[in-house]
């Protein structure tokens, strides 16, 4: 996974702290906000490993998971 | 073992019938004496008016019809005797009909799935009414006819695809979870059938879909405060994704219960178990295998991992499981765990009704009122869900 490569990132906020000035500085470490989930507490958003790393770094981050795929679980899919 | 099959009783009072006990209450105290109640109690209840036929000397116990002040100058006479006695109504007692005996193999009827056969929904006198039950999965057919009339709250959180279903999957499970038991034609299908359906379409056409549309369609159930949230999808990873462990967590929080498929990774007639994927393998989801019309494990039917929320929780019926399906062709019958997941979201509803318990709470009732079945947990977990009995009339 190269440095730079795009990836969308799932952030987990802690409860601890209010979302919107997390956001904010998720932001403003370079990372493209997609969506924010008020009741779970997270944010899914664009960004290279780079920036993930950067996001880790937040005292409120808990966790910065790449996205997985997944699909219907029915035994013919 | 069946531990579930509970016979159980109404009891009602019967209008100016008491049963008479003439004994000590407390604990390790004499009785009455056998002289007193051979011939002593006898001539007192004689003397009252009250018929002796009902009265049983070997026990010290007399039912007799009585008005109540009737009944009060009597229990001055004994006290004037030194006789205690204890006065309670009479009851009658009904046995309700016994629920049939437990089985071990179900088959399709005109009537009814083997399914709902299997959880007991069609003995339920419970629906699901009031329950907010969200199904993320492949959108739905809101113009099914066997619908009509329901309560339906759709939304895509799919790029470019509307809620409509464009698989049959999503359509399909909503049906097990949430369908008609007496529909216009075929069998009935649906375990909490009058629940309100929030179908959020978190995976597209393709069967496929992401975190970011998963988690999305999560949120939306949270906020629109459904105590059930159904998830028959997964991915064959081992490793826990931290953000359902958040998800699931905070849904316990919120009031919440998040089931999902363990999976179908298993081949098992090829010795290969398989294992709980994502997110079921969440601690705060609950895994749902699935079972065979035989109450067999089913062959794809993921096995629990041996890591903190791995373990498969529960079983539902989730081989040839007969459902809505969209469009013309209307119903079809499919197996997986997928099948096995709505079922037990709709017990859970059911329960929810019937109990008002939520999150944690409901997750434990839901694995304490189920079906022990000769079955491992890893395979089943704490067996075949059940669905609480009916209100008594």
């Amino acid at each position: 996974m190269s440095g730079a490569e795009v990836h969308v990132y799932v952030i987990t906020i802690s409860t601890q702290h209010p979302l919107e000035p997390v956001v904010s500085e998720l932001q403003s470490r370079g990372l493209q906000v997609k969506q924010v989930l008020a009741a779970l507490g997270q944010v899914i958003g664009e960004g290279s490993e780079d920036v993930a790393e950067k996001l880790r770094s937040i005292s409120a981050v808990e966790s910065v998971d790449a996205q997985q795929q997944y699909r219907a679980l029915d035994d013919d899919a | 073992m069946y531990s579930n099959q509970v016979r159980q009783a109404t009891v009602a009072e019967i209008p100016n019938r008491y049963v008479l006990v003439f004994d000590r209450q407390e604990s390790g105290a004499p009785g009455i004496a056998a002289a007193q109640r051979e011939s002593e109690l006898p001539q007192l209840l004689a003397e009252q008016g009250y018929s002796s036929t009902e009265y049983f000397p070997m026990l010290g116990i007399a039912v007799v019809t009585s008005s109540a002040d009737q009944l009060e100058d009597f229990r001055q006479r004994c006290a004037g005797h030194k006789l205690p006695a204890s006065v309670v109504p009479e009851l009658v007692y009904r046995i309700l009909p016994d629920a049939p005996a437990a089985t071990d193999s179900y088959a399709d009827t005109g009537q009814l799935t083997w399914g709902l056969q299997a959880v007991g929904a069609s003995l339920s006198g419970y629906t699901g009414k009031g329950i907010n039950v969200a199904v993320l999965d492949t959108g739905f057919d809101s113009a099914h006819p066997d619908f009509a009339g329901r309560t339906v709250t759709a939304k895509s959180f799919v790029a470019g695809e509307d809620a409509t279903d464009g698989h049959g999957h999503g359509t399909h499970c909503i049906g097990s979870a949430c369908g008609p038991r007496e529909p216009q034609q075929g069998p009935g299908y649906g375990v909490a059938s009058e629940a309100n359906i929030f179908a959020g379409k978190v995976l597209g056409a393709d069967g496929s879909g992401s975190d970011s549309t998963i988690l999305a369609g999560i949120n939306w159930a949270l906020e629109n405060k459904c105590e059930v949230i159904s998830m028959s999808l997964g991915a064959d990873v081992r490793t826990v994704h931290p953000p359902y462990v958040t998800a699931g967590r905070r849904a316990l929080e919120l009031g919440s219960l998040i089931v999902a498929a363990a999976g179908n990774n298993a081949q098992r007639s090829a010795g290969n178990p398989g294992f709980v994927g994502a997110p079921a393998n969440s601690p705060y989801i609950m895994a749902v295998a699935a079972l065979d019309s035989k109450l067999a494990v089913a062959d794809f039917s993921a096995q629990a991992l041996d890591t903190d929320g791995g373990e498969v929780d529960i079983a539902g019926p989730g081989v040839a499981i007969y459902s809505s399906w969209p469009g013309a062709k209307r119903y079809n019958t499919i197996s997986g765990t997928s099948m096995a997941t709505p079922h037990v979201a709709g017990v859970a509803a059911l329960l929810a009704e019937s109990t008002g318990l939520r999150a944690q709470e409901l997750w434990d009732k839901l694995l304490s009122t189920s079906r022990d079945i000769p079955l491992p947990a890893e395979d089943a977990g704490a067996g075949l869900v059940q669905a609480p009995a009916s209100q008594e009339a």
